[in-house]
């Protein structure tokens, strides 16, 4: 294990590796500089997934709390961006399957393996669509009508950047099926524009 | 608008074409079907619009408020989480405080420590016995084992039928051996 400083000024620029070495050597700079990095990527995510803000934040507690608690088995061959996702996918679906009153936990796939369009849920308050754009509110108000499975790949790929294999491996999905979703959940973003009136989609 | 695209169209291939994943060789591939595919290149220039609309808009997050001490409350109670990391000199310290509240309390027992102590040395015993008759029975049953199949090898009747029930009534017997060594437990 290499020694690892702990200005503050230096902690910044240490890499995710770095810091947890030194995380789970005592230094608690370390686990912290962690949460500072990823507490708003995950806190997206996870609003996203619930779209609720109070149990976002409870459950981005809860995954750093997990982080925590594995990160001296935490493996260098994998990337710490994602193994905390899988972490943030897996307290998610576990949160939704907790409080199934939501539609969108109730999901029965298809024989071709497509899912349904699942009815809105979730509105945000009133003050924070307003602040919004018209075009962004769209976009949220689509990915929660989105079935869970589908809204998943969804964020992981174009709100969070994540390769095929990195979704795969978040997921615990096989790489065809990644793909397949992939392309009916875009297929079916599209087609819920078109149905609310935005053409050229 | 969603393609309505031939068959033979490449329709999963353009959201991998347009997401980078695939290997050159087929990227070219589908580059020269899109040159001679005018629904697929229309499919291809839609796709990438709209996942750019879609990317600037999810890349957004200014309007996620965090509270101003997220980081340390998450910190505060992942630290005090009772699995989580420990530092060694705290486990270290916990050792050291343990172990002297036990000499302590032998102190303050004075005359009694020996009782306090032929009680632990009992219930040592007591363990070191019951682990010892487990150890014996499993000990034996392999023995048993061990000279069954020796000798049903040296007449030459070892067949793969009886090797399997040999095997079946091995594990049905150590499974009902663990069953009671369980109910013994929790009794």
């Amino acid at each position: 294990m290499t020694a690892v400083a702990i200005s503050l000024n230096g902690i910044r620029k240490l890499t995710d590796g770095e810091l947890i070495e030194g995380a789970v050597a005592g230094q608690v700079e370390g686990f912290e500089e962690l949460v500072r990095r990823y507490q708003r990527p995950i806190t997206s995510y996870v609003y996203r997934m619930l779209g609720d803000y109070e149990s976002s934040l409870d459950v981005t507690q809860e995954v750093f709390i997990k982080v925590y608690n594995s990160l001296h088995k935490y493996s260098f061959d994998y990337k710490f961006s994602t193994w905390i996702y899988r972490i943030a996918h897996n307290a998610s679906v576990d949160h939704m399957r907790r409080n199934s009153v939501t539609p969108q936990s109730i999901e029965v796939e298809n024989a071709d393996g497509s899912f349904q369009i699942q009815l809105e849920s979730h509105a945000a308050s009133p003050e924070q669509e307003r602040e919004r754009s018209e075009w962004r509110t769209e976009i949220d108000s689509v990915i929660r009508c989105l079935p869970t499975v589908y809204r998943d790949l969804i964020l992981l790929r174009h709100s969070r950047d994540l390769s095929y294999d990195e979704i795969a491996e978040v997921t615990g999905l096989p790489l065809g099926t990644v793909k397949n979703r992939l392309f009916r959940a875009r297929e079916m973003m599209r087609e819920l524009f078109i149905q609310r009136g935005f053409t050229g989609i | 608008m969603v393609n309505e695209s031939k068959k033979g169209c490449p329709n999963h291939g353009i959201a991998a074409y347009i997401d980078g994943e695939l290997s050159p060789a087929r990227e070219i591939e589908l580059e020269m079907h899109f040159a001679a595919c005018e629904p697929c290149l229309f499919e291809v220039n839609e796709q990438k619009r709209f996942l750019r609309e879609l990317e600037s808009s999810l890349h957004y997050e200014n309007d996620l408020e965090l509270p101003s001490n997220f980081t340390k409350v998450v910190v505060a109670n992942a630290e005090s989480s009772v699995s989580g990391l420990r530092r060694p000199r705290e486990r270290y310290y916990a050792l050291i405080v343990t172990l002297t509240l036990g000499l302590f309390v032998l102190i303050a027992v004075g005359p009694e420590a020996g009782k306090v102590m032929a009680g632990v040395a009992h219930l040592a015993d007591q363990v070191a016995a019951v682990a010892g008759f487990f150890g014996h029975l499993v000990y034996s049953l392999f023995l048993g084992v061990v000279i069954i199949l020796r000798a049903l090898a040296l007449q030459g009747s070892l067949d793969s039928f009886s090797l399997l029930a040999l095997l079946s009534i091995v594990i049905l017997t150590l499974t009902a051996v663990s069953k009671k060594a369980a109910r013994i437990r929790r009794v």
